[in-house]
């Protein structure tokens, strides 16, 4: 595994200088402390992602997915290793740089949509911009963000009246407003039937049509599969990095 | 473009506190009673001392007061033993000195003047003629009581505007008989109309020469107080009947120890002295309680707001992942306990200005020149002080969710 992990970190130094990646981490790690002692989660990851692309994030539970998530979209700090994302090094920013970055660079849907209940749905997908230090028009572009996940006629409902799927499309809506270059999307069919799921994925797919890169979380093979690459995940090590057709082909690894 | 985040932080808070609206009074109660006490008692204050002060403007500030007992045993009334020590003759012996003028005694009775079968409960005031000329009040109608009716001790009295109204009417009173205590009064006077000092209204009140009221109706010998005009310098005027009336009273009191006399001297700007010292004292008093309940009600407000801050740990979370800094969350926060302690602020102003006005209106039916005052000072000082406590208490709840890690805060169950 070192090995493997070591050759691809060589091959990775050598693809830098030709073609910029949106994402870049190199021997990234990560150890939490509970009082005082350390638990190392992520080991040293390696990972590359290029603007536009649509990637799932596979692992069980306990295997660093989550944490590599909230790495990659700012929510967290890495401990050791580094991170350059659009060809910035943003290994050690600041809290409020972080939130800067979250503020104006991503978009975050999660199984749990955690939607403000005492809130309208436009109120909702209006509240990243009142974090903003952008221009105005906020009703309009949330109307336009909301018009794209097809939930133009409740936009004056409350969320609680709202069915799961439909929740999942405002979360969806408060994700794009703010017109992201990532958008992460943690377990975002976990809470959610059958069918209201692949609505939501197919929304997933349309947007990064329209040019999102998506980064998906998941445990579930079968959503993971919407993805045109999956990386796996486990004990904090990735495990495999394939595209889903070279998979469905029998191919080999995935190598850009 | 920044107003519209404090905006949005404004309807958030409004949202916050109107979900649990019963909760959110409850929780303002402390700073409600807090600031509605200071309030109310202020304006109070405010509406008697203007009372006071418009009774010294209207009186002059020339008058002095002499009571019975030493100034130990509180100034103007005189302990059981000694209520006595202030004769008629006195008074008499007082004329005499030429550095007051309008000197005047008076005794004070609690009567029930009947006129056929009608009764009217009303203060009568057993005095000289000199009263009328001290106070710069005259009958309207008629006479007041002259020096012949207290050397005859005769059965003459002079009516206030308002009384004299609700006996007579649009009758004439003068040369009409009044009953006292069965016996018969002349009406040879009405004052006119006065409107009130701070402590009772000219107005409702009956006025007869002050031997009458000793020999009739008290049976007495003694009178409550002497009123004077100090002619020149006040110190000097009180030095010297202070000096007469020991001479008058056998003293020996070569060291000047006031307590060692059986009278006090007190100017009419002391008596408002004392007054106004006796309010500020109840004001600061009061406005002691008031802070403890403020301080009581910004407890409040912490501990809802840390409650509030947990139920929402995951709110916080979203904030925080949709780009919300430490500061932004910070803010909110405070803004919200600040909101809460504002609205408060405000409902007891409302509650302190609604009471004040209802004392208002009762005190005014027993004296009829009180004013509803407000006193905008505090009402300001009161805000700002909800403001503060919003802050004070607030503070921590809100650093406390300022510091909340969002991933932990989103995973919060």
């Amino acid at each position: 595994m070192a090995n493997k992990s070591e050759s691809r970190k060589s091959a990775h130094r050598k693809i830098q200088s030709d073609e910029r990646h949106l994402i870049e981490i190199s021997a990234l790690k990560k150890t939490y402390f509970s009082e005082g002692y350390p638990t190392p989660v992520l080991h040293g990851v390696d990972l590359k992602i290029k603007a536009g692309e649509f990637l799932a994030i596979m692992g069980p539970s306990g295997s660093g997915k989550s944490t590599l998530m909230h790495i990659l979209g700012f929510l967290d700090t890495l401990s050791e290793g580094k991170y350059w994302f659009d060809g910035v090094d943003v290994s050690k920013l600041s809290e409020d740089d972080l939130a800067l970055i979250r503020r104006e660079k991503i978009g975050f849907v999660f199984q749990a949509f955690f939607l403000l209940p005492h809130a309208t749905v436009l109120e909702n997908v209006m509240l990243p911009l009142v974090y903003s230090r952008g221009e105005d028009h906020h009703r309009q572009r949330a109307l336009a963000a909301l018009e794209a996940v097809g939930l133009s006629h409740r936009v004056n409902f409350s969320p609680t009246n709202l069915s799961g799927g439909e929740k999942q499309r405002v979360a969806i809506a408060r994700a794009l407003v703010n017109e992201p270059t990532v958008i992460f999307a943690d377990e975002p069919t976990g809470n959610l039937d059958s069918l209201s799921g692949k609505q939501v994925m197919e929304i997933f797919h349309q947007l990064n049509k329209k040019g999102h890169t998506i980064i998906l979380v998941t445990h579930e093979s079968v959503t993971a599969q919407n993805a045109e690459r999956i990386v796996h995940i486990r004990d904090g090590l990735i495990e495999s990095d394939e595209l889903v057709k070279d998979r469905l082909m029998g191919t080999s690894q995935y190598k850009k | 473009m920044y107003y519209k985040k404090w905006l949005q932080y404004l309807q958030m808070s409004w949202i916050a506190i109107n979900e649990n609206r019963g909760r959110s009074i409850l929780t303002m109660l402390g700073i409600i009673i807090g600031v509605g006490a200071v309030v109310l008692m202020t304006s109070l204050g405010r509406g008697a001392e203007s009372l006071i002060l418009g009774s010294v403007s209207s009186f002059g500030n020339d008058l002095i007061y002499i009571s019975p007992g030493s100034p130990d045993e509180g100034l103007g009334a005189g302990s059981i033993t000694s209520v006595d020590r202030i004769k008629y003759r006195d008074y008499l012996d007082l004329k005499k000195v030429d550095f007051l003028q309008n000197v005047t005694p008076f005794l004070v009775y609690d009567a029930i003047l009947v006129l056929a079968d009608q009764n009217e409960k009303a203060q009568v005031v057993g005095t000289t003629n000199g009263y009328s000329k001290a106070l710069n009040f005259y009958p309207e109608e008629g006479r007041f009581i002259e020096d012949f009716d207290n050397s005859s001790a005769a059965r003459v009295v002079v009516l206030g505007y308002k009384l004299s109204d609700r006996l007579f009417g649009d009758q004439d009173p003068i040369d009409q008989d009044i009953k006292i205590k069965g016996l018969n009064f002349r009406v040879v006077g009405v004052m006119e109309e006065q409107g009130g000092n701070a402590f009772e209204s000219y107005d409702d009140m009956a006025f007869m020469p002050i031997t009458t009221l000793q020999t009739y109706l008290f049976g007495v010998d003694y009178v409550q107080t002497i009123m004077a005009q100090a002619i020149g310098s006040m110190d000097e005027a009180i030095i010297q009947t202070r000096e007469a009336i020991r001479r008058i009273h056998n003293i020996d009191n070569p060291t000047d120890d006031l307590s060692k006399d059986d009278f006090s001297i007190i100017s009419q700007e002391q008596a408002v002295g004392i007054f106004t010292s006796v309010s500020s004292v109840l004001t600061l008093f009061i406005s002691l309680i008031a802070s403890i309940s403020l301080l009581v009600g910004g407890i409040g407000i912490m501990n809802i707001m840390y409650v509030s801050v947990n139920q929402r740990t995951r709110e916080i979370g979203l904030r925080k992942a949709v780009g919300a800094t430490s500061r932004d969350i910070l803010f909110q926060f405070l803004l919200e306990a600040v909101v809460l302690t504002l609205i408060g602020g405000f409902l007891g102003v409302l509650g302190g200005l609604g009471l004040a006005f209802l004392a208002a209106r009762i005190i005014v039916k027993f004296q009829s020149t009180w004013q509803f005052l407000v006193n905008e000072q505090a009402l300001l000082i009161a805000l700002i002080v909800s403001i503060l406590i919003g802050v004070i208490f607030g503070l921590y709840p809100a650093r406390k969710a300022a510091a909340k890690n969002p991933i932990e805060a989103l995973r919060y169950e």
